[in-house]
Parts: structure tokens; C-alpha cells; sequence
């Protein structure tokens, strides 16, 4: 249904869509994510849980590299291998960034799934029911919108106790306003479009009118904007649990990481928060080229 | 005037409903201060006792108007934990946070203006497109992590400025600012990106306008053109950017902990996972109320630069 709502005008947009890179790369980027959330764990090399007897090992030189993955490729015999090297309690860093995503990204998409559903239907109710009503979801708005978000997030979180479930359900609360807003006003756009009021005309009632036919094409405003959401959510748990109110360690996270790496960096071990931070940079880049690419496609 | 009037009443009325959503949200949590700061083996006689001396025992609602009527009159209470007035703690803490947000803000507009306006200028050439790729760049980078990236560039690698920790006034303007400088960039930058994009996208939608297509052809001069795109694109810019310094105050808390600076953040944080209720009380309501004065004083500014909405 959402696909049928973003992808109205088919035809002519083939040309300049191809010489779009930085949405291929974005979708490259989503894609990867995706299923490194799914299957990042499962593929790491080393156990992101068990220390390796190897204590703050710094990553191979690049000069050693192609030689390394040859080796590992032809299955020649090799010392282990750290990618991202190894921090000071001895885990991989490499397993533990790409294991990641399974904390990160799930609990950003699952914000965003929960807000993204709430958020459209209240959205549908305040443009469609009584105008009080919409008043009302209004000022509510306003008022979640204004605490601000990063440390709300903060109490939330540690007030309802640091888990996985308590970050989504904080994360859901604080962006279902944006969800609403955007929603809201799609409808009341949407809501006298003439298919709408000829349907209408037929005598279906306002119910179905809004969840058959003002709905599915309100939806693609709301849909791009959870592109760049998820890329934020990713960044504020991150920065939860590098202040230490987030999800807990050993937990593979990797704001986590660089919270653990943040003391060694003077000392010049540079490698244990350099890599995660490259990791949550590059996923929510994009996130935001996927989400840019969707909205020059929409507005064309 | 009216109008303005009425946003200051509703940006109050905002206020009060944050605090008695804090108040109600902190008061149902079961984790209470008494068993933090007490312990986990101190005796019910001993929580009550706790409770009584603090007057946590009394009905939320009554707690909640002993608070209040002391805040409006500035006295903040005492905190919870270590009894140390809050009043203090905040007039020791805030000015570095307030300061360590107004570089971090100058830095931005300063980046941002010219960028976005030299973006739009050039639409589609490769400085538009450098400067968009920055700005994408930008919101991608957390800023605790480019804070620790600038100490191994900045001080570690190059040793221009201070890894960390804060250098009051006293011991000179420059060592003080110098130690400003990372802290700043690293909250700056995101909002470089923010505000950046919106210059960029309101100047294009001005210059596409009718009156500035025939000032144009009747062969205005490049620069007041320019000035009159720009005046005419400043509205959203001005809500933008009075936007993100209310924002700033929440990520400057994180990255006062990666430069040790001694601001708000450390306050908070131990008065969060202490459960000093009064404390997170007070700290959250200054910051939002700086960020609906934000948002009024851009709602002014706006009315000045175009009449029009003032009408």
C-alpha cells in the first residue's frame, strides 16, 4: 500500500533517477544495515562476548591488508586476524561493530515502526474527526516537542529502567509528534481531493473514506521522514548509552564502544572508538541520502 | 504586540504542563531517593524518617505547590541527595554550559550563512553540491564522537589545544578560549549542517519569486539583489536557528562529558541515576524554558524582519 502511495507518477522519471549516486549509495548503506542487523552477530569472526587473549591490539597496517584477506580467502594458514583490532579487556572490535546493528539499528527502526503507525493514525483522526479533537492533539504535540529531547530521553530511559524495550518505547513516544504533524497535514490536503469526495458522493462513510482512501496517500510524507528519523534515533541511542543511559555493557553498542575507547585515546589507541564512530556516521549518512533521494523522487 | 503576548502566556502555560508531567512521571517511578541514597538495607523507620525530613511524605499534590511556589520565587530547593542548594549548584554550573552553547551557536551561523547562501547562489554547480554533501555529513557525525576525534587531532596530534577540562577567565582570555574551541566545533557542526540547508533551500524558493525575477530583469545589480533575497528568506532561517540553540542545550550535556567540562551535565546526570527529583525538576525546566524563549525571541525577530505576519 505504501508503495502503491509513493509511486504514483511512474513513468518519466527514469533518466536522472540513474544518476542519483548518493541514493544508491544510501540504499546500499540501508540495505547492508538491514541485514547486518539480522545476521551481524551470526557472522562475526570472534565471539563478541568472550575476550581473545590478545589485550589492545592495534588493526593491521593497510600495506598488510590484501595480503591478510588473501590469506584468508585461499584459506592459507595465518595468525588471527583483528580487522579493527582489539581493546583493553581483549574483545574484537571488528565483531562487535558489526554485531551492532542488531541493538542500533533494531532499536531505531522499532521506534520509528511504533511512532510511524501511532503517530499517521492519530494524524488521520485529527484531520478527519471533530476539529477539537485535532486541537487538542495539537497542543499535546507541542507539549512532547517541547522537553528536550535528549535528556528527556535520558530520564525516561533510566527512570523506566535501561533495556532494549524501555529505549524504543522512549524513542516511539518523543518522534510520534513529528509523525502526526506531518500526517495531519497531508490529510487535510488529501481529504477533499476529488477521488475522496467521489467516493463520498457514493455514500461511504467518513471512516472508510479516510482509512480506504485519504490514508494510503498521506502516508508518503510520513514515510520519508522516518528515513532521516531512523538516522536520529540511531544517534540518540548511541549517545544514551555513551552517557550511560542506554542500554547496558557489555552489550555490542556502539556508542558503548566509544564510550569504552574514549579514556584510550590520549594514549593514542585510537582504534577502539574510532571504528564504531565511523559505523554510526556511515549508517545514519545513509539513512539520510535514502530518505533525501525518496523525497526528490517525490516531489518530481 | 497582542500576538506576542499571547505566545509568551502560551509558552508559560507550556512550562507548567512540563513540569507537572516531570513531577507526575518522577513521583511514579518506584525507585524512590530515600533508597538510593540510604540503601538497600536501611530500615522503613529510617526511609520514613528520610521522607518526613524532606517532606516526601506529604500528598504529591501539596509537594508539587511547595515546589512551585518556591520556584517562582527563585529558590530552587535543596537537593534531595547531598542537600546542597540547588540555586547554587546551578549558578556554578550554568554559565559554562550557556557559554560552551553561544560559541558553539556563533560558530554555526557563522559557517552556516555564508554557506547556504553560496550554495543557493550556485545552485547545482560543484560548490552546491560540496556543500550539500557537507551538510548530509554533517547530521551523520555524533557529536561526542567528533569531540573525542578533535582531542586526538587537535591535542593529541597537534597539541594546539587542551584535551579537555575548562580554564576559567582568571587565567587569561586566550587559554580560555582555547580551551573552548574543540568543545565548540564538535556540538557546532551539526547545527552547521541544520541551518546550512535551510538558508540554502529558503533563498532558492525566494529567488525564484516574481519580484526578485523582475527587479532582475530590470537590471538590478548582483549584491542588492542579493540583500533583498536574503532579507526575504530570512523567516524560516530565524526559526531554524533559534530551533537549534534550544536543541543545543541537550547535546551540549554530552559533550561537557567528553571535554570534562564542569557545566550542567554532570549534575544532571548524577541527580538522574540518583533519582534527586528536585534537581532534574529544576535543571530541565531552565532548559526548556531557554528554549521557548528561543523560539520567542525568533518569533519576534520574524515579525520584525516581515511585517506582515505582525499585521
Amino acid at each position: 500500500m505504501s508503495g502503491a502511495a509513493l509511486s504514483v507518477e511512474t513513468a518519466p522519471r527514469t533518466a536522472r533517477q540513474a544518476r542519483d549516486p548518493l541514493f544508491l549509495l544510501g540504499s546500499a548503506i540501508v540495505v547492508l544495515s538491514l541485514v547486518l542487523m539480522v545476521i551481524g552477530p551470526w557472522i562475526a569472526p570472534y565471539d563478541v562476548g568472550r575476550p581473545t587473549d590478545d589485550i589492545a591490539v592495534p588493526p593491521p597496517d593497510l600495506a598488510e591488508v590484501p595480503g591478510l584477506l588473501y590469506a584468508v580467502i585461499t584459506g592459507a594458514p595465518h595468525e588471527p586476524i583483528h580487522w579493527f583490532g582489539t581493546d583493553t579487556a581483549g574483545l574484537d572490535v571488528f565483531s562487535r561493530v558489526i554485531a551492532a546493528p542488531r541493538t542500533d539499528v533494531a532499536i531505531a527502526l522499532g521506534a520509528n515502526l511504533a511512532s510511524l503507525v501511532l503517530g499517521s493514525l492519530l494524524g488521520l483522526l485529527a484531520g478527519t474527526a471533530r476539529p477539537w479533537l485535532g486541537a487538542l492533539e495539537m497542543r499535546l504535540s507541542d507539549l512532547v516537542q517541547a522537553f528536550p529531547v535528549f535528556i528527556t530521553g535520558m530520564i525516561l530511559v533510566t527512570l523506566a529502567g535501561r533495556s532494549f524495550t524501555t529505549i524504543v518505547l522512549t524513542l516511539a513516544l518523543l518522534y510520534t509528534p513529528i509523525y502526526v504533524r506531518l500526517t495531519r497535514a497531508e490529510v487535510l490536503t488529501q481529504r477533499h481531493r476529488g477521488f475522496v469526495d467521489a467516493a463520498r458522493a457514493l455514500g461511504k462513510g467518513e471512516a472508510f473514506l479516510a482509512l480506504r482512501h485519504v490514508l494510503p496517500n498521506a502516508l508518503a510524507p510520513a514515510l520519508i521522514q522516518a528515513s532521516v528519523t531512523v538516522g536520529f534515533a540511531i544517534l540518540m541511542t548511541a549517545g544514551l548509552s555513551f552517557v550511560g543511559a542506554g542500554v547496558r555493557p557489555p552489550a555490542p553498542e556502539w556508542g558503548l564502544m566509544i564510550a569504552a575507547g574514549a579514556d584510550q585515546i590520549i594514549q593514542g589507541e585510537w582504534w577502539t572508538s574510532v571504528f564504531p564512530g565511523l559505523a554510526i556516521s556511515l549508517t545514519v549518512f545513509g539513512y539520510a541520502c535514502f530518505g533525501n533521494g525518496l523525497e526528490r523522487r517525490h516531489a518530481r | 504586540m497582542a500576538a506576542l503576548l499571547a505566545r509568551l502566556f502560551g509558552s508559560l502555560g507550556v512550562l507548567v504542563a512540563v513540569s507537572l508531567v516531570l513531577f507526575a512521571l518522577i513521583h511514579a517511578n518506584p525507585v524512590s531517593p530515600a533508597r538510593v541514597v540510604l540503601g538497600n538495607d536501611a530500615s522503613e523507620e529510617d526511609i520514613a524518617e528520610f521522607n518526613a525530613e524532606r517532606g516526601l511524605d506529604r500528598p504529591v499534590a501539596a509537594q508539587y505547590l511547595a515546589w512551585a511556589g518556591a520556584a517562582l520565587r527563585g529558590e530552587f530547593g535543596r537537593s534531595l541527595v547531598d542537600d546542597t542548594a540547588i540555586t547554587r549548584t546551578i549558578a556554578q554550573t550554568m554559565p559554562v554550559t550557556l557559554e560552551l552553547v553561544l560559541w558553539a551557536f556563533l560558530v554555526a551561523l557563522a559557517v552556516a550563512l555564508p554557506l547556504g547562501i553560496v550554495s543557493a547562489l550556485y545552485e547545482d554547480r560543484w560548490v552546491d553540491h560540496l556543500a550539500r554533501a557537507l551538510a548530509t555529513i554533517g547530521v551523520s557525525i555524533p557529536g561526542f564522537w567528533l569531540g573525542l576525534m578533535l582531542i586526538a587531532w587537535g591535542a593529541v596530534g597537534l597539541g594546539w589545544f587542551p584535551a579537555g577540562g575548562y580554564v576559567s577567565w582568571e587565567m587569561g582570555a586566550w587559554p580560555h578560549l582555547r580551551a573552548m574551541v574543540l568543545p565548540a566545533l564538535a556540538l557546532g557542526l551539526y547545527y552547521v549542517a541544520i541551518i546550512s540547508r535551510m538558508t540554502r533551500s529558503a533563498m532558492g524558493d525566494v529567488m525564484l519569486a516574481e519580484h526578485v525575477r523582475v527587479s532582475r530583469a530590470m537590471g538590478l545589480g548582483r549584491g542588492r539583489l542579493m540583500v533583498y533575497t536574503l532579507r526575504n528568506a530570512l523567516p524560516p532561517v530565524i526559526t531554524v536557528a533559534a530551533m537549534s540553540f534550544g536543541y543545543m542545550f541537550g547535546w551540549a550535556l554530552i559533550v561537557e562529558q567528553v571535554f570534562t567540562l564542569p557545566g550542567m551535565s554532570r549534575a544532571l546526570l548524577n541527580a538522574i541515576f540518583r533519582r534527586d527529583y528536585i534537581m532534574i525538576l529544576d535543571i530541565v525546566l531552565i532548559i526548556t524554558a531557554i528554549f521557548l524563549l528561543a523560539n520567542l525571541i525568533a518569533d519576534a525577530l520574524h515579525r520584525l524582519v516581515d511585517p506582515r505576519v505582525a499585521r
